[in-house]
């Protein structure tokens, strides 16, 4: 395969997986909003049936709270899936407190303002437990969409291709969807670097392991090797970058670690001026004293003295280690992933729900088991 | 009741290994936390029979 035509079957496969994982998000938060109306109505009721007589009168207090509950509720869901949205403040929570109140003047104020903080509270609740169910099946999504998007005929039936692609789509699909719900952790999105591995994978036909068992992603955005100290970083460690590495911004800094390579040089023994040559690869530098030196000599000094003194090895190029694999195993291993996609094995219907919370009104209508039927253009499995 | 936002109340998301879909179950699991002591709040200043009645709202339901 043409490198060129390889870059751009994964440029390609990134996009719509973003796109579709786009779409799906969207959808899905329609029907949670749909859900959320359903919930509102049955949670609040805005008329009052008296038993005795029959007669109902309405509930302005009800009617205020049901599209308070709302409001908090298709906000939340918003800010949770990485929409713009209405911040719900104390000033909200205050106004409709004392709204409230005023359509309700035989309560006490505080009876009206917990009444207002439990709607708000229990929307909130609801808008994350139906975050939960869409990113669950947002999951399952991606694993058909991907096999579907890859399949096995795909590439000439050449297998390795079509695995390695339908990973790598189910790489960005996730990560689309996880960086939506800020879930996703640090130092994983998705590269222009990661994608150009890709290409290269896919046209040299050799899977290497891009992300590591830790779920880091190997390679940075610049195409270099990540180290343990980019994951320390993205781990919210501090202390963990040498200070000599901010100093050689400075100009104090600078002086030091100028004074502290010319120093070494200098009390070095023979000996170890001759390793510390080897170690810049001019092992048959005469050792001189350093002003006697080459400009390219120093150069090469400086830059081995920098690799073992502090600053980090980040100038070393990516070269993932190969996975003598089978196919499937391989471009599974390659991102890290759970399991490998072979086929079109997961039912039609749209699975995952979750159980931990219960399975709940929202739970269930946020992703109802006839999400294929229900939704329009829904995932149909590939034409066998 | 506290009067800030609940999205500023959120817990940390460090865990040991990362786990998206565990980071969006924790957050669903404190959000309940604050629904359940708020409705605690609440059934000390009135009975579920006076919410439903003034309010409208069916604190049962919250027990599904």
């Amino acid at each position: 395969m043409d490198a060129t035509v390889a870059a751009t079957i994964a440029h390609g496969t990134r996009n719509q997986a973003v796109d579709d994982a786009r779409n799906d998000l969207n959808r899905l938060q329609l029907r949670a909003v749909e859900a959320g109306r359903e919930e509102s109505r049955r949670l609040v009721k805005v008329s009052n049936i008296n038993q005795e007589t029959g007669q109902a009168t309405y509930r302005p207090a009800g009617r205020v709270l049901r599209d308070w509950y709302l409001h908090c509720y298709l906000n939340g869901l918003r800010e949770r899936l990485g929409h713009p949205s209405v911040v719900i403040d104390a000033q909200q929570i205050e106004d409709t407190a004392a709204l409230l109140h005023r359509l309700t003047p035989e309560t006490e104020p505080v009876q009206a303002l917990r009444a207002v903080g439990v709607l708000r509270n229990v929307a909130n609740a609801d808008s994350a437990k139906a975050t939960v169910t869409i990113m669950a099946s947002l999951r399952s999504a991606a694993e058909r969409r991907a096999i579907q998007h890859a399949p096995d005929g795909r590439f000439d039936s050449d297998q390795l291709r079509v695995h390695i692609t339908r990973h790598w789509y189910q790489r960005c699909y996730i990560d689309h969807v996880e960086a939506a719900t800020r879930s996703q952790q640090p130092l994983t999105p998705v590269t222009a670097a990661e994608e150009h591995q890709v290409a290269v994978a896919l046209a040299s036909r050799v899977a290497r392991q891009l992300v590591a068992a830790d779920g880091t992603v190997m390679v940075t955005s610049h195409g270099t090797l990540t180290n343990d100290l980019d994951r320390a970083v993205a781990r919210g460690q501090v202390g963990v970058v040498p200070s000599t590495v901010g100093r050689a911004f400075d100009a104090p800094g600078s002086d030091d670690m100028r004074t502290s390579i010319l120093n070494g040089w200098s009390r070095a023994s023979h000996a170890e001026r001759g390793r510390w040559a080897l170690e810049a690869g001019i092992a048959d530098l005469i050792l001189q004293p350093w002003d006697q030196l080459t400009g390219d000599h120093q150069n090469a000094l400086v830059g081995a003295w920098l690799r073992g003194h502090g600053r980090p090895v980040q100038e070393i190029p990516f070269h993932g280690e190969p996975l003598s694999r089978p196919p499937a195993e391989a471009a599974r291993l390659m991102f890290n992933h759970q399991k490998q996609l072979r086929g079109f094995e997961a039912p039609l219907v749209a699975a995952g729900l979750s159980d931990k919370l219960g399975s709940g009104p929202l739970a269930a209508r946020a992703e109802s088991a006839d999400y294929a039927r229900d939704t329009p253009n829904a995932i149909k499995p590939p034409n066998i | 009741m506290p009067d800030t936002p609940a999205g500023d109340q959120e817990p940390p998301d460090t865990p040991s290994r990362w786990d998206a879909d565990e980071v969006l179950r924790a957050r669903a699991a404190h959000a309940k936390d604050q629904r359940d002591n708020s409705v605690v709040d609440l059934r000390d200043v009135m009975s579920d029979a006076e919410v439903l009645d003034v309010f409208g709202v069916d604190l049962s339901r919250l027990e599904d």
